[in-house]
């Protein structure tokens, strides 16, 4: 029974409990024959923990936008940009550019003021303007890498150099999940580039705490389903094989006396079991009301069906207990070109079933203690790629998060008069990944597992908590 | 880990300026102190001094001194002139380092600022801090404790205690379980000791007739003819070049944010499997790898080609391909190399020491430094442009010059041949007489490139190829009707065919292999030349010159350079640039090479031999298997440890012998019995007093459900990527094309970064991003999933149940028999037998859908054998 590295822990602690017989989506539950360890019975990898500090969110909901949303265009409306449409930018463009760009390009939509708080959102997204009052929006977000790849990592993991565990992992690791028949952290229709799996991969945190995917970017959500979840096998022969299996594994235990891991992959088995009837009712929408599909902008043909299923399911997750679920609209906002195309065609996809997202759990009472959290992997530059296009941005974008303990209708940060630097209260992306983690109720600077020799974080050693958008 | 923020600057050299002058005037006191110390305490001192468990940068700015001494990046200011004074530039905001770093101040404070350096940076309090503090201390470079730290020390051969034990392994183990007043487990039965050690030396099950065998033969020496049976085998390099493909991070795609294929990567791994069943040494085993190409000429085919292969070890790290800033990307790509070679090899992870001096191991970045130096002298791509290609070195023989010549004559007239057609194309009807001139000279290019086509065979080949496609595709549109025309195409391409395989017996398409070479100004800048320091990881902040030094607490302090250096004036620093020094003779990897292989080197062997104990035992003798620094374990047997190393060096590094002495102890021979008392005693039985029960690994749990149900492929070699080499294996659309059902042993299957074999994912397979040398044991319920529902578990049930009913068709117990023993390798007792008879039954009894008795009986055999290979007894050797 290996264990890695367990320089750093006694001999028997929790965290050797975790790595040797981390029983996947849900609890382990140690029988009679290890008595001395009955006291952590209900103490498996996704048991519920308590957090460090007080918590204001129980979960999260994260829409990727992969590709790079144009910040100029959405959240981050700049007046100066159209008085100035066409001349050269002012200032010094980065040392590192992803590509040469032109001159300055002013949006082509019109911003209006949303809600009682009046944050200026522009056309693009009507719906969600609507739900202004209950956005915090962060429009001094700034990364490093201004390639997908490396921006998609660093977005996911905080480091776009090395395998590292994702947002979702941490959270997962550092709160365990709120039901055992389902894993902690869930992500739907994920890309497969840029990243990969190591976007939603556990790296070396143990390996429960890896994100679930619900099918892949390339397929439609309603096709989408998570692996070997369903056999050939009829459920009674299942059960007929199970009881014999267990008779099996109990007797060749009796024999070879007690062993955690033994034990553990017994239980893996019901564990399995109970998780193959869940999880299918969790991704079924068809018990949903008409109203709600509406909501999200669910129907045959329409634009929205697809990422209107994906916002569905995250809420269905969320309301299900798993801890931390992505939801991914990819890999669609990369306009180097086409912008006025593109941009508002996917913003069309997007728009109504992120309002009805943010509707339906405030209905259900839901959005208090779940963090939205909206936003692409960079944004984009201000000045034209072409006549009609940008080029990639991490030097300032636009975020945006909703409910779990943010304010409502607030505007966080800000940058240049052109919007190409992040100026005013800076957030870095490690600074976000500090916040997300202190809402959730999680000291980014105590949140750490120690491999290869050092205590790692999610914020390696950096990170911020930006105290000023709590509610 | 690296720090990204870029400094607009570089470090200027510490000037001793004047104090500030004693008599400073009241008005300069009273503006620094309303004006300049509340800004530097309220929005500089968090970071910079008032916490001193968070000072950033190494910055402090509570005194006029620390100032003045400054951080990492250099001073901070430069007395009277601010333009120079970095704490200026990084608050005006316009340089790329910006502070502070959540906003901009007030002009106005910047303005004092600026004023106050102007005038000379009054300090009122300054009377004891005048002068900058020397930046390090001088004195030695370890501590007597970092030096005497028991990784570092020469192996010494130890003696074994004296015990009865005949094996010296089992002296040591036993010399401290008596000491603990415990004692070995009894040696285990026949049946369990042989599958123990096929698992442990193939990956794959003992066949019936083995353990027939085994059992049958009574002499002393049948286990120790089985381990060399076991060793001979082709099975053993598969499972054994493994263990050491995890530590190579093995992969067939780059993964990271490109994931482009790596179509060569399996000659490597190919050529891994080789040298394990050939039992090479070890030291050469290394030396490939690291210098494959600069090793002494050899006149062996064989040989050259496998030199060049194990450069592969280099080449397959995974790299941002899309990495902007190229000059990271050097970097980087050295990083990764040196990392993986460090935790590899030496069991050190020297990655920490990019960025800082190591916290933990006596590492200087220096030191790091000098040994990345190597790595980015050494060409490991083909160039740095997005999206980059991993460098490739031609496996064959040269080609013979008039063959190279010809391809190059092809090449450019081709290249005429779209020019001049490109013109004609534009040609306007009014320049008509252009018509005739322009169409001879087109004429006779085409001549000459056909002439020279016929001399590079491959071209060839591929034109005569597609000439053949398309006479077919002329032929099936050609009526039968018209019979001559028919015979006129069949004659063509018959010609032709006759031709193609004149010519397919002398061209072979060129072979490439992924590797290094020596670096060059054109390879991107790889000349061979020292490295500066990286102040924090990042090029912008260059500190002192790497000279070429290996690690300087085992080569010592005073260790001769490892390569000439000639120092290169032309190096200059200049702002935002990576900075290099010294022009070095070669790029060191050779001498690198020899240096690890040493048999003096205090790490290389005891790392190996650890490695290969792990695998035995599932523990290492140090647990920490990567990490024999101070954060890693201590040895449990530091003498055993040693005595291992010495036996596998002074055996010509020869990886079978150590397998022998292991596997022929009595520690390994033992019982996996369970005992209260020593449980009590040793929960981790550190000091082995039983043989540790062991979870298969992923390939084994699908090597051994492939073996038993009777479906393996043995084939060895050659790959399995449907993707061509560089091509995309994932992207944003499209799953993983790989495809892995094949019936090949595990190690063939394409190993696919960021994508990971579903199978391989859910049985701890490591991420084959990063080298890992101890892979985790999980039990989680994906794992329970796939067994129940997975169509490869469905399928390989099904083909386990037709083989039993096929061997033993007319007897129902007689095939449960035989299921135990493939499966299990020992036979079902009565009860199991009823037991396993009354399942069938029930199975058999609920398929009431099913009419056809045959496909009834399938079925509910077919259910029996998924549960047998979901037992627990399937998936654990004892």
């Amino acid at each position: 029974m290996p264990t890695f590295c367990r320089t750093f822990a006694p001999a028997v602690t929790r965290r050797d409990a975790l790595r040797t017989t981390a029983n996947g989506f849900g609890l382990l539950a140690l029988g009679g024959l290890l008595a001395q360890q009955q006291s952590r019975a209900a103490d498996g990898p996704l048991a519920e923990r308590k957090p460090h500090l007080k918590p204001r969110a129980k979960r999260v909901i994260f829409l990727f936008m992969h590709g790079g949303p144009s910040q100029v265009d959405t959240f981050d409306p700049k007046p100066l940009l159209a008085k100035h449409d066409g001349k050269p930018f002012p200032g010094q463009k980065p040392r590192v550019q992803f590509a040469a760009t032109g001159n300055l390009l002013k949006s082509p939509w019109a911003f209006k003021p949303g809600g009682n708080s009046g944050i200026q959102v522009s056309d693009l997204f009507p719906e969600v303007r609507k739900m202004a009052d209950e956005l915090t929006v962060i429009r001094s977000v700034h990364a490093d890498n201004s390639a997908h790849g490396g921006a998609l990592l660093q977005l996911h993991t905080g480091s776009d150099t090395f395998v590292r565990p994702s947002i979702g992992s941490w959270a997962t690791y550092g709160l365990g999940s709120e039901n055992e028949n389902l894993p902690g952290f869930v992500t739907v229709c994920p890309t497969l580039g840029h990243g990969g799996v190591a976007n939603w991969s556990s790296a070396f945190l143990p390996a429960a705490y890896q994100g679930t995917p619900i099918g892949h970017s390339g397929i439609q959500c309603k096709d989408a389903k998570i692996n070997d979840i369903t056999g050939d096998m009829a459920t009674a022969s299942q059960r007929m094989q199970l009881d014999l299996l267990d008779k099996m594994n109990r007797k060749h235990l009796s024999t070879s006396g007690p062993d955690a891991a033994l034990e553990g992959r017994i239980n893996a088995f019901e564990l399995a079991f109970r998780m193959q009837a869940e999880a299918p009712k969790v991704t079924d929408i068809s018990k949903e009301s008409k109203d709600t599909l509406e909501m999200y902008g669910i129907g045959d043909k329409l634009p929205t069906d697809n990422f209107g299923r994906q916002c569905l399911l995250a809420r269905r997750f969320a309301e299900s207990g798993v801890r931390f679920v992505q939801v991914s609209h990819s890999y669609k906002w990369d306009q180097h070109g086409e912008l006025r195309k593109d941009h508002a065609k996917n913003a069309l996809e997007v728009d109504k079933p992120i309002a009805g997202l943010l509707a339906d759990l405030k209905r259900r009472d839901l959005l208090k203690d779940t963090l939205v959290w909206w936003g692409g992997e960079f944004g984009r530059t201000p000045t034209a790629q072409g006549g009609d296009g940008r080029d990639h941005n991490p030097h300032a974008f636009s975020m945006w998060l909703a409910g779990g303990g943010v304010k409502g209708g607030f505007v966080h940060g800000a940058t240049d008069e052109f919007g190409y630097y992040a100026a005013e209260n800076k957030v870095h992306m490690h600074d976000l990944h500090a916040t997300i983690l202190a809402l959730l109720g999680l000291d980014h600077q105590k949140l750490t597992y120690r491999h290869a020799g050092r205590d790692f974080r999610l914020t390696d050693v950096k990170g911020h908590v930006v105290e000023e958008i709590f509610a | 880990m690296t720090g990204r923020v870029a400094l607009a600057f570089i470090a200027f050299a510490p000037s001793l300026s004047p104090a500030a002058d004693p008599a400073t005037p009241p008005a300069a006191i009273e503006q620094f102190e309303k004006r300049v110390r509340p800004v530097l305490l309220e929005h500089c001192g968090k970071c910079h001094g008032t916490d001193p468990k968070k000072i950033k940068g190494g910055l402090k700015v509570l005194s006029r001194a620390e100032l003045l001494t400054g951080g990492d990046a250099g001073p901070a200011i430069v007395p009277g002139n601010p333009d120079k004074s970095l704490l200026v530039q990084v608050m005006r905001y316009d340089g790329e380092m910006k502070m502070p770093p959540k906003g901009k101040l007030a002009d106005a404070d910047v303005a004092a600022i600026t004023e106050w350096v102007k005038a000379g940076a009054p300090w009122p309090d300054a009377g004891t801090s005048v002068a900058p503090t020397p930046p390090k201390p001088a004195g030695p470079l370890f501590t007597a404790e970092q030096k005497q730290f028991w990784a570092f020390q020469p192996v010494k051969p130890p003696t074994p205690p004296a015990t009865n034990s005949a094996s010296p392994v089992d002296a040591f183990l036993v010399a401290k379980l008596t000491a603990a007043g415990l004692k070995m487990a009894p040696d285990v039965d026949r049946r369990t000791l042989l599958r123990r050690a096929t698992y442990d030396l193939t990956g794959l099950p003992p066949t019936p007739e083995e353990i027939d065998a085994f059992e049958k033969n009574n002499s002393p020496d049948a286990y120790a003819k089985v381990v060399n049976r076991l060793l001979d085998s082709t099975a053993y390099g598969e499972r054994w070049g493994r263990h050491w493909l995890d530590v190579a991070r093995y992969a067939d795609s780059n993964g990271l944010d490109e994931n482009t294929a790596f179509g060569n990567a399996w000659r490597y791994r190919d050529y891994v499997i080789r040298s394990f069943n050939a039992d090479k040494p070890f030291d050469t085993f290394v030396k490939e790898q690291i210098a494959g190409d600069l090793l002494a000429p050899t006149t062996d085919e064989a040989v050259r080609r496998d030199r060049l292969t194990a450069l592969g070890y280099l080449a397959i790290g995974a790299k941002l391909l899309a990495e902007p800033d190229k000059q990271k990307m050097l970097i980087d790509i050295a990083d990764e190399q040196l990392d993986t070679l460090g935790k590899g090899l030496m069991g050190l992870t020297l990655g920490c020491a990019r960025c800082h001096d190591h916290k933990f191991d006596p590492i200087p970045t220096r030191d790091y430094y000098s040994l990345l130096g190597i790595f980015t002298s050494t060409r490991t791509m083909q160039g740095l442009g997005t999206v980059a290609k991993a460098f490739e070195r031609p496996l064959g023989q040269p080609e013979r010059p008039e063959v190279t010549a010809a391809r190059k004559k092809l090449e450019t007239t081709r290249k005429s041949i779209r020019d001049l057609e490109r013109q004609f194309a534009k040609l306007k009807p009014s320049a008509f007489f252009l018509y005739a001139p322009v169409s001879v000279k087109l004429d006779k290019l085409r001549a000459e490139a056909e002439q020279a086509e016929k001399l590079v065979p491959d071209v060839r080949l591929e034109r005569l190829r597609g000439e053949v496609r398309d006479i077919e595709t002329q032929f099936g549109k050609t009526t039968e009707k018209d019979k001559a025309r028919r015979e006129e195409l069949h004659v063509e391409a018959e010609k032709r065919r006759a031709e193609i395989k004149e010519l397919e017996k002398t061209a072979v398409a060129p072979e490439f292999v992924l590797g290094v070479e020596e670096g060059s100004a054109a390879g991107y800048g790889t000349q061979p030349r020292n490295v500066f320091v990286q102040i924090r990881g990042n090029y912008v902040t260059p500190g002192e010159e790497a000279p070429a030094q290996f690690m300087r607490v085992i080569a010592g302090e005073n260790a001769t350079a490892f390569v000439s250096t000639t120092a290169n004036p032309a190096e200059k620093p200049q702002p935002n640039k990576t900075r290099f020094g010294a022009t070095r003779s070669a790029s060191g990897r050779l001498e690198l090479a020899n240096w690890l292989t040493d048999p003096k080197h205090p790490l290389t062997a005891r790392v190996f031999v650890n490695r290969v104990w792990q695998h035995h035992f599932s523990e290492g003798i140090v647990r920490s298997v990567d990490n024999f620094g101070r954060l890693g374990e201590r040895p449990t047997h530091p003498e055993l440890l040693d005595w291992l190393a010495h036996e596998f060096v002074t055996h010509g590094w020869s990886v079978k012998h150590l397998h022998r002495v292991i596997m022929l102890s009595a520690a390994y021979r033992q019982a996996g019995t369970h005992d209260a008392k020593a449980a009590l005693a040793d929960p981790d039985n550190r000091l082995l007093w039983r043989f540790p029960r062991q979870r298969l690994d992923a390939e084994a749990i699908r090597d051994g459900l492939l073996a038993v149900a009777g479906t393996l492929d043995r084939t060895p070699g050659g790959t399995l990527l449907s993707t061509k080499n560089f091509e995309y294996v994932t992207t944003d659309q499209s799953g993983n094309r790989a495809k892995y059902d094949t019936a090949r042993r595990s190690v063939y299957l394409p190993v696919i970064r960021n994508n990971v074999f579903a199978f391989f994912q859910t049985f701890d397979f490591p991420d084959p991003s990063t080298m890992n040398g101890k892979r985790v044991n999980t039990v989680v319920a994906p794992q329970a999933l796939y067994l129940l529902n997975s169509p490869f578990a469905a399928a390989e049930s099904k083909a386990f149940a037709a083989r039993l009913l096929k061997a033993v068709p007319d007897d129902d117990a007689g095939r449960v028999t035989l299921a135990y023993r493939l499966a299990y390798g020992r036979p079902a007792t009565t009860e199991e037998v009823s037991q396993s008879l009354g399942f069938v039954k029930e199975i058999e009894g609920s398929l009431t859908a099913e009419n056809d008795a045959p496909t009834r009986k399938a079925k509910a055999w077919a259910g029996l054998c998924q549960v047998i290979f979901a037992s627990n007894e399937f998936i654990y050797v004892e």
